[in-house]
């Protein structure tokens, strides 16, 4: 009980200090002087209509091929975690039998399984013209397969189709950087492909194609979590 | 130059495809990640090169995308970030090998592909200048931390990561909220640009802004393990494969660190002493609570914490300082990150190789020895490795912005360091039969009767009680009595070279700052241990056999004692002659030796040379350097005796506090310089800095009080060492107070008028005194003669402190003379010692019919010790009580004298017990010392003679040496010393004595002739001897036991207890302190939300 | 008005996510803490980039390039909160492997009882 007063006494000190953090902080009434140039300048810049995405794959794009990287030593870590030697035992132990899926589930993914797929490509293909892009798109497409999972929950996926997705997408995504630092302006600049009509699919550079990219790679790595804490369980 | 992003993105092209090329064979992905690292270093150190050519051209801004900042994210290269990026970058390649190259490595896939990660994301957060672009790669880092924790597949690696992932979200919980209100306030997220605003104008309109900055500050501070809020990072460096800590430990926390300072320029002033005080606060508790530690690599991680914790407080220091000092204290904040990256990657690497070939003891595996001594050393801050450079300059650059607080409080952690890590050392070190602490040879109050106690003596009980003791120091490390038969299988001699590798790159980095720092003053000179030492080992290692390399060394060592004493004159003269030459001719007794005995040439000459290099240097870290060195050296000494490792570690200590004494007031007194280049009107010192620099002369000495490393230092160290240190090196402190004479004249006490060396004087007279009671109540000899060492000593630092002619050409006498007589002694009884096997004195007897020249040197050196006639001692006795009488300090003279009949009485039972009387049975069949021991000790006999006859060879030069400093007080006539009050002829005295001995001597032997009988010697010597417990019947045994118990209280050890009560004091402190970590994860958040509300309270109070 | 009201409901999710991970004993609700803890974060992070009637900043027929300023909300918080929500994800994943280990090794979900280093 004391233990409990002392952390509520620490909260209220903690959001006593934050206060001024927290309180009066009124809507903007314009845009940062830096937003202001990406709202401005970033259509014609880069293409892109959607500008959140001009932020997030160029101006910004160093931070994405971080959080990339991020997912990526997630994957590898919870892989490493989860392995399959592993001293410690099973958690079956824990777990009831294992049922199928009921009939209704069974359909239903069945039928939702393509439609997500194709969702997901959607999703991170129109990255630049709409809301969403590569990560959206790919998790998409991983909430597929974790659809037949749901269906059969012992089926395999095929690990070297995986692992080849993953490595050659995230490959693929660095080459494109470095050609964006031989042929364009810098590291990760799409406009070594021509940026197009605004509002069209084949437009802003690069930048589909780098969605296209990390769509795989996100979809592909996802997968590869939910499997490995299938596999364990 | 080579485009930053190359390493981002190649590193990360090649990290992605890891997996792809498993397939095509297990060792590939391993190759390609080596070469990666190793093009990352080379990428760093090209930087390094570019920049030092053209240092005004940089840093340079590398863009993204073709925009510029704030545009788009851009990473910068400077000279800062190059050096920091050649550290992390080649400490990486390196763990790469060491990984690669262990035994059973299993070193392969999601393993390899995190480690890549890190390095990565660690070079990211040295490069970026985004904030936000700052997080990422910090959660790169993290989360490839987590996971290698856990590659182990340990039970307790899941708990350390579980617990460092929680932690480590906190902190980014923190510092997300931090950026994203930073953007909020000031629009952008450039550090460049945020610096450049106005931020206090800025605060006005914003009073969220100094918490935004705050919490930024807060989630990279918990990163770097803050105390008291560390436990989890402390059991993620405990539970992890040694390799991955030291990955988390120099790689991780490296790149934290670098973000922190990078976010440092943003900080207001206040937050910058939250940062120092925390960083402080770290910095000493941590190391407080290593003391208690017994599992080794938990030690490692409070050091590491520790390290970190000193860097953070410069890092908060740089913000606050002047800029130019600001400037001086980083570059040593990142010298010291280097040696810390370096150094506990090795000794992590280290404790993985004990682990893996199960080794208990190292003291037969000298390559190890050295790396493990090097990696301590370079942590612990000893010359010549960079911390101690780098803690130099800090420790100036403090000084002179009178912040003497933390001053203390880095030396404090330093000792306390260097105090749990070097216990590892002598642990590791110690030889099988060495219990591991001080085990004085105790005499039972009285001796037992009852038979009860058949075989069973007890201070064995005493031994066995102190071995067990010792063996719980580091329970990982069981005493073991023989090393494992199949460690020898599991030696991998090529991931040693890894680890040698860092301690090449630590000891080059070592000697390349020395060299920068000592070129200012021109005393590049004072390197040549470091050299000698270096290439001594070496030679070592490649067996040169041991004769060829003693010729060697003293060639060397003549070569330059005629270099340096060429240009020497007044007492640097008498004390360039004492050191080298009083050392030269000791060295000989090495010749006795045959075999290799490892490190033992190259320590001593580099030892001796350091001795010389105390009086060539001209400046206060000339000086330090040459100080410590010397310290060090000698300890290392000292350990290699067989039982040393207690004794070791306790002079070790108690020197280096000596020496952080003596470094702050050195600190205190820049005119110090000054002193040593001659200059003698300096200006007045304060009393403090007089104090602490007097201690640290005095611990060296071994005055009273500062006394108790000293009998088991003498006495444990092998019997040529044993002689060294006391005829030699305790006489570096009285060189100190001699140089430094002109401080002991300022007055005591502010208001008052008596100058601090009268204090000095009365601890000079009761050290005498004390030492001649201690030596007279041993059994052991070696002990003996150190106790009697120590009370030569007194009467040195007495004489000193008179402060007149006659006092000063005394001190000096005595300090000449007592070198004389004290190796001969030293050396006299290193030879019985190596006869009888014994240094127990009740185990000997008779030795005078086997061992003649020892006997007379023996004789010899006893009479000029106990200052009767005729020889030299005779003359130093006679000028001390004149000079203090002359004084009028009769009370001293008084305890002077009482101390030299004292001190006859133990010399006397010295030659009696081992000379005279019976030959023990076992000793029948034995010879007289070898020809080694006997060269030096006819050279010194030699001496001795000629300055008893002719006193004036001696004074003279002595008196020359003074008058620059005081009047004349003596006159010469011939032969024939005056003072004014009395004389002194040599000659005569001699003559007299001879005719006084000579005709008692005849008379009796005329007298006696007829009634000499000889007697078997069985008929009496067993007699009333137990053949269970022969000591206690043996005349020799206890031979003062009334003197003992007419003292009674007047002999309790008072200073040794009060260490003791010190020692544990501190230990139950950090033992207390430890308590915190609870190891209930969540207990340790709650102690990161704590601590931050605590920091922002603080911050807030400051508003 | 909204951005103070995401702050608020923020800080409020912050709250609860630090109450949760200081006193929930089961690991899995202290991950689940942690996940209420970023979304609170998130909210701030949106919060902070709305513009006065602001709307997504995507160019179409009715936001013209020449209206977008002024009247869409800032692109570059939701750039962040992209970013941090995948970071958020990761970190959970991960947690949640550990958690799983725990359990196979300590055989308890109680993080009281996970506590065999220490000291």
């Amino acid at each position: 009980m004391i233990k409990r007063i002392i952390i509520i006494i620490t909260l209220i000190g903690l959001s006593f200090v934050l206060l001024p953090l927290f309180l009066n902080m009124e809507d903007a009434e314009r845009l940062s002087e830096l937003s202001q140039t990406y709202v401005t300048e970033g259509a014609e810049e880069l293409g892109t209509a959607n500008l959140v995405t001009a932020v997030v794959v160029s101006y910004r794009g160093l931070d994405t091929l971080g959080e990339v990287a991020v997912l990526f030593a997630a994957t590898a870590g919870v892989t490493l975690l989860l392995g399959t030697k592993k001293k410690g035992g099973s958690v079956t132990d824990l777990l009831e039998e294992r049922r199928g899926g009921s009939e209704l589930l069974n359909t239903g993914a069945a039928l939702l399984f393509p439609v997500l797929l194709l969702f997901g490509a959607y999703i991170f293909v129109h990255g630049h013209l709409t809301p969403g892009g590569g990560f959206q798109g790919g998790v998409v497409i991983a909430s597929a397969f974790v659809l037949l999972l749901f269906i059969e929950s012992d089926r395999e996926f095929s690990h070297s189709v995986l692992h080849s997705l993953e490595a050659l997408s995230g490959a693929a995504y660095v080459l494109i950087g470095l050609i964006g630092l031989w042929f364009a302006a810098g590291f990760l600049d799409p406009r070594f492909l021509p940026s197009g009509e605004i509002g069209r699919l084949l437009s802003a550079g690069a930048i589909p194609l780098i969605y296209s990219l990390i769509g795989i790679k996100v979809g592909s790595e996802l997968i590869g979590v939910v499997d490995s804490l299938r596999r364990r369980s | 130059m080579v485009s930053p992003l190359y390493i981002l993105g190649i590193g990360l092209g090649i990290a992605f495809l890891l997996p792809l090329f498993e397939k095509l064979g297990k060792k590939i992905p391993r190759i390609i990640t080596l070469i990666t690292l190793m093009v990352f270093t080379l990428i760093a150190v090209s930087w390094v090169v570019m920049i030092s050519g053209a240092v005004d051209k940089f840093p340079v801004i590398f863009n993204t995308i073709g925009f510029k900042a704030p545009f788009a994210i851009s990473l910068q290269v400077g000279l800062i970030e190059a050096l920091v990026l050649v550290m992390i970058n080649t400490a990486a390649l390196l763990s790469g090998l060491f990984l690669s190259l262990r035994k059973d490595s299993h070193w392969e896939g999601k393993q390899i592909v995190l480690f890549l990660t890190l390095v990565i994301g660690v070079n990211g957060l040295v490069l970026t200048r985004d904030l936000f672009n700052l997080f990422v790669f910090l959660e790169i880092v993290s989360i490839s931390m987590y996971a290698l924790i856990a590659s182990n597949d340990e039970k307790h690696a899941y708990e350390a990561g579980f617990k460092y992932l929680i932690a480590g979200s906190i902190a980014s919980a923190f510092y997300l909220i931090g950026v994203i209100y930073l953007y909020r306030f000031t629009g952008t997220l450039f550090i460049d640009q945020i610096v450049a605003m106005d931020l206090a104008a800025l605060q006005a309109t914003h009073p969220g802004l100094v918490f935004a900055i705050a919490l930024i500050m807060l989630g990279l501070l918990i990163e770097l393990k803050p105390f008291p809020s560390n436990g989890w990072a402390i059991d993620a460096y405990e539970a992890s494969d040694p390799a991955v800590s030291a990955m988390i430990s120099a790689v991780g926390a490296s790149g934290v660190v670098f973000a922190f300072y990078k976010i440092s320029s943003l900080f207001p002033p206040e937050m910058a002493e939250i940062v120092v005080a925390s960083g402080a606060v770290t910095f000493v508790f941590s190391q407080l609570v290593g003391l208690r530690q017994k599992r080794v690599r938990r030690m490692l991680g409070y050091s590491s914490v520790g390290q970190i914790g000193i860097i953070v407080m410069i890092i908060g220091l740089q913000r606050i300082l002047k800029i130019d000092d600001a400037q001086m204290i980083m570059s040593s904040a990142i010298i010291l990150l280097g040696n810390h990256i370096f150094s506990k990657a090795g000794l992590f690497w280290l404790s993985d190789i004990f682990d893996q070939e199960q080794l208990r003891r190292v003291r037969r595996r000298p390559l190890m020895i050295v790396l493990f001594g090097v990696f301590l050393g370079s942590l612990a801050g000893l010359p010549p490795f960079p911390a101690f450079w780098a803690k130099w300059r800090m420790i100036t650059v403090l000084a002179e912005s009178d912040k003497l607080f933390l001053i203390i409080i880095i030396l404090l952690g330093s000792l306390f360091e260097a105090g749990y890590l070097f216990r590892w050392f002598t642990t590791l070190l110690r030889d099988e039969s060495d219990p591991g602490d001080i085990h004085e040879e105790q005499i039972p109050e009285d001796i037992p009767v009852s038979s009860s106690q058949t075989g069973v003596v007890s201070s064995t009980r005493a031994l066995a009680a102190l071995a067990e003791n010792a063996g719980s120091v580091v329970e990982e490390l069981p005493v073991l009595s023989v090393e494992d038969p199949t460690a020898a299988e599991k030696r991998n001699p090529v991931v040693l070279a890894v680890v040698a590798i860092s301690s090449v790159i630590v000891i080059a980095a070592g000697v390349l700052l020395g060299a920068e720092f000592l070129r200012a003053s021109n005393e590049l000179l004072l390197l040549i241990p470091v050299a000698v030492l270096t290439a001594g080992i070496l030679f070592d290692l490649l067996h040169l056999p041991h004769r060829i390399h003693l010729i060697l060394a003293m060639a060397g060592i003549s070569f330059y004692s005629y270099r340096i004493l060429m240009g020497l004159d007044g007492i640097y003269l008498v004390f360039g002659i004492l050191f080298l030459t009083g050392s030269l001719i000791q060295m000989i007794s090495l010749y006795v030796k045959k075999s290799l005995h490892f490190g033992l040439i190259p320590m001593i000459t580099a030892l001796i040379l350091s001795l010389g290099n105390l009086l060539i240097s001209t400046t206060r870290l000339g000086f330090f350097f040459s100080w410590e060195m010397m310290t060090v050296l000698s300890s290392l000494l000292i350990l290699r005796g067989r039982k040393a490792s207690g004794a070791g570690l306790r002079y070790l200590l108690f020197s280096l506090g000596g020496a952080y004494s003596m470094l702050i007031g050195l600190m205190l007194y820049p005119d110090f310089s000054l002193l040593l280049q001659g200059v003698r009107d300096v200006s007045t010192p304060p009393v403090l800095a007089v104090f602490l620099i007097s201690i640290g002369a005095m611990v060296k000495m071994g005055s009273l009080g500062l006394h108790i490393w000293l009998p088991g230092a003498y006495a444990e160290a092998e019997n040529e060492i044993s002689s060294l240190l006391s005829s030699v090196v305790s006489k570096a402190g009285l060189f100190l107070l001699f140089v430094t004479s002109s401080l002991y004249l300022i007055p005591l006490l502010p208001s008052g008028n008596i100058p601090v060396s009268v204090l000095l004087g009365w601890i000079g007279a009761f050290t005498a005194l004390a030492g001649a009671f201690f030596a007279l109540f041993q059994e052991d000899i070696k002990y003996t003669l150190a106790y009697s060492s120590m009370g030569q000593v007194g009467y040195m630092l007495l004489a000193f402190s008179l402060m007149t002619h006659l006092g000063w050409v005394t001190s000096l006498y005595m300090a000449v003379t007592h070198l004389l007589f004290k190796a001969l002694l030293f050396l006299a009884v290193a030879g019985v010692l190596y006869r009888t096997k014994t240094r127990m004195m009740y185990q000997m007897g008779g030795l005078i019919k086997r061992m003649p020249i020892s006997f007379i040197t023996v004789l010899l050196s006893i009479i000029a010790l106990s200052g009767v006639p005729p020889l030299t001692g005779f003359g130093g006795k006679w000028l001390l009580y004149t000079a203090l009488i002359e004084k009028g300090w009769y009370l001293q003279a008084g305890v002077a004298m009482f101390a030299s009949a004292i001190a006859f009485l133990y010399l006397f039972r010295l030659i009696h017990v081992i000379f005279l009387g019976q030959l023990k049975d076992e000793h029948r069949a034995m010879k007289e010392a070898p020809i080694g021991f006997l060269i030096p000790q006819v050279v010194g006999m030699i001496v001795i003679m000629l300055f008893s006859m002719y006193p004036s060879l001696l004074i003279g030069p002595l008196q020359r040496a003074v008058t620059p400093f005081f009047s004349e007080s003596i006159i010469w006539e011939g032969y024939t010393v005056f003072s004014t009050l009395g004389y002194w002829n040599g000659n005569a005295v001699m003559y007299v004595t001879i005719g006084v001995f000579i005709f008692p001597l005849a008379w009796l032997l005329l007298m006696q002739r007829k009634h000499t009988r000889m007697v078997e010697q069985f008929n009496i010597v067993f007699a009333a001897e137990r053949p269970d417990r022969p000591e206690t019947t043996h005349f020799g045994y206890n031979f003062f036991a009334h003197y003992r118990r007419a003292l009674g209280m007047y002999l309790t050890p008072w200073a040794t207890r009060w260490w003791t009560g010190v020692v544990t004091l501190t230990d139950s402190l950090g033992g207390t302190m430890r308590r915190i970590y609870t190891g209930n994860g969540q207990t340790y958040a709650f102690q990161i939300i704590l601590y931050g509300t605590v920091l922002l309270l603080l911050l807030r109070g400051g508003f | 008005m909204i951005t103070q009201l995401l702050i608020i409901l923020g800080a409020a999710l912050i709250l609860v996510g630090f109450w949760g991970v200081l006193t929930r004993k089961h690991i899995v609700k202290i991950i689940i803490s942690f996940s209420i803890l970023d979304t609170g974060i998130h909210l701030i992070m949106v919060g902070i980039g709305y513009i006065k009637d602001g709307s997504a900043p995507i160019i179409d027929q009715e936001m013209p390039v020449s209206r977008l300023a002024g009247n869409v909300v800032d692109p570059i918080p939701s750039a962040l909160v992209l970013t941090a929500i995948v970071i958020g994800v990761a970190v959970t994943a991960l947690m949640l492997s550990y958690a799983v280990q725990l359990y196979t090794f300590y055989k308890t979900v109680s993080i009281e009882q996970i506590k065999e280093l220490k000291w």
